[in-house]
């Protein structure tokens, strides 16, 4: 069980710091875009900046409910399985 | 399901790590497309961990509905296995027999048993991965889809290997036998020529080690058949042998012992009547000797009523010590060539001084000549000492002519049939072979075809 525990761990510092470095990329990217450089090429990469953070708050936000779903799936099907765990922000 | 919990933990962690890599404010395009790649992968894992039990079943549906079983696959591989094993036995006995009489058959003998041995190292590599898969296939898919589940894709190609290796093999293996039968096709004529083997063993569960066997069928005696460390083998080209009354004797010293087979249609006694797969009649007759103790060397003990126990201790060519416990007085009897000359028999310690006090009478055996001696042996328990000694320049087996003759009765009809049971022999050994190694490269190539749709990459990269 500890390398479940560790994968545990893992998983819950992961979110913690995803949730953290999507709001500091996503104020990169605006101040990219917000830049006064006349560049076209450097004000895409923070258009692309800011979509990535943005797809990854939606994907952190709704990924416990997909593997929700999933588990209820099988196990509709017979397959009785622990729930997938819920990481907190603190 | 300890391997499975920790895949489902993986690829939940997956997902997560895709999370944070779409998160990164670096704006590198390689390391940014692994953010959707990890986060389907992690889907898919989660997908295959939690229906692994159904798919499993699926995979038994699927196997029950092409016509396999394991259970009647694992047992027909095990006969396969028996089957050869007794052929290669009978090739030795054979060889060991009839390489003194005639010279060229060892090479003969050693040229098919190479092919039959490597059917039935063919066969057993077959049931071992057959034992592995069946006893395994839950351990196997559970180590595939760890291996999948592990991020960034780094034993994916692996884990996909040996998942669909695990169900490929586990549906479609048990299919091996039909697959055989259409390789093989049967020979126009089935040989009928029996072959009758087995051990000899003495009423007292021992094994005879040397002697001569004679069968009598309908007043004709074949006879004397070697033997070679307490097997014979004998066969004859009168299929019509096995369904008349038969009499086997145990040929020695000038007697004819009887056996448990004494006008007996040998067809109603074979043991081990093994199928008709080498179109073979095989037919495996242990035989027991009424009587004697032991034989070897132009000397033999035999008792007579039957007692409950003896335990021969010592028997050379010059000193003979047993010990017989019975519950009432029997007659041991001591056959001996004349080569042979008894010098003095201690019962219990206490010595005769001379051979006269035992009755004796003389015998013919093929061109030796002999004598018994009976001795009485009171109720209970006794150890009898026999000293002898040994002429060296007299013979103490018949001459090798006899059995030369009954060998040249063997083979004479037909040789014709000895090389058609060796062709059909090797034949068989090499389709097995050949059958074998083509189903197993067949159902590899299919699970490599599953994994490339699991794994999703072009380039071999197989457990190996």
């Amino acid at each position: 069980m500890d390398i479940i525990n560790l994968i545990k761990d893992l998983i819950n510092k992961t979110v913690m710091v995803s949730w953290l470095l999507f709001l500091l990329t996503w104020i990169i990217g605006w101040a990219i875009k917000g830049s006064p450089i006349p560049m076209g090429k450097t004000r895409r990469i923070g258009q692309g900046l800011i979509e990535d953070a943005i797809w990854g708050a939606f994907w952190v936000a709704i990924g416990t409910s997909v593997f929700w779903l999933i588990t209820y799936i099988s196990s509709f099907l017979g397959n009785a399985y622990p729930q997938p765990p819920m990481p907190q922000i603190s | 399901m300890h391997l499975l919990l920790i895949a489902y933990y993986l690829s939940i962690l997956t997902f997560y790590l895709g999370v944070l890599i779409y998160a990164l404010p670096i704006p590198l395009t390689g390391l940014k497309k692994w953010g959707p790649k990890l986060i389907t992968d992690a889907f898919f894992i989660a997908i295959l961990t939690l229906s692994l039990n159904t798919i499993v079943n699926v995979a038994e549906y699927l196997r029950a509905l092409a016509g396999g079983s394991w259970e009647a696959f694992l047992l027909q591989i095990k006969s396969v296995i028996a089957f050869r094993t007794v052929i290669v036995f009978l090739f030795s006995i054979f060889s060991n027999i009839f390489s003194k009489f005639l010279p060229g058959i060892n090479r003969l003998i050693t040229l098919i048993t190479n092919p039959i041995l490597t059917s039935l190292y063919s066969n057993m590599l077959l049931y071992s991965i057959a034992t592995v898969v069946y006893r395994g296939i839950w351990l196997l898919s559970s180590l595939g889809i760890f291996l999948m589940a592990i991020p960034f894709r780094i034993a994916r190609n692996a884990g996909a290997f040996i998942f669909s290796f695990a169900l490929v093999f586990y549906i479609a293996l048990p299919l091996y036998p039909s697959f055989y039968r259409i390789l093989l096709y049967s020979p126009s004529t089935p040989l009928e020529t029996p072959i009758i083997y087995g051990s000899i063993i003495n009423e007292f569960g021992q094994p005879i080690s040397d002697g001569y066997i004679g069968i009598e069928i309908k007043d004709s005696y074949i006879g004397p058949v070697p033997l070679y460390s307490s097997n014979y083998i004998f066969f004859t080209t009168n299929s019509k042998m096995l369904s008349s009354p038969t009499t086997i004797y145990f040929d020695v010293v000038g007697h004819q012992f009887y056996t448990n087979i004494s006008n007996i249609n040998l067809h109603d006694v074979c043991f081990q009547n093994i199928d008709r797969e080498f179109y073979l009649d095989l037919c495996r007759i242990d035989i027991q000797v009424k009587g004697l103790i032991m034989y070897s060397n132009g000397i033999a003990l035999h008792i007579l009523p039957k007692v409950s126990n003896v335990s021969l201790a010592i028997f050379t060519g010059e000193y003979i010590k047993l010990t017989i416990d019975s519950q009432f007085d029997s007659e041991l009897f001591i056959s001996i060539v004349d080569a042979y000359s008894i010098i003095e028999v201690t019962i219990d310690n206490a010595t005769s001084a001379s051979m006269d006090g035992f009755t004796s009478y003389q015998w013919y055996w093929y061109d030796l000549m002999g004598s018994t001696y009976i001795i009485n042996i009171p109720q209970g328990s006794h150890i009898i000492e026999i000293k002898m000694r040994l002429n060296d320049r007299l013979f103490v087996e018949p001459s090798e002519a006899y059995s030369y003759a009954t060998i040249q009765q063997m083979f004479s009809v037909d040789n014709a049939f000895f090389a058609d049971m060796l062709n059909e022999i090797a034949r068989i050994a090499y389709i097995d072979l050949i059958a074998s190694l083509m189903f197993l490269s067949l159902l590899t190539s299919i699970s490599w075809g599953l994994s490339r749709l699991i794994g999703a990459s072009g380039k071999i990269r197989v457990l190996l």
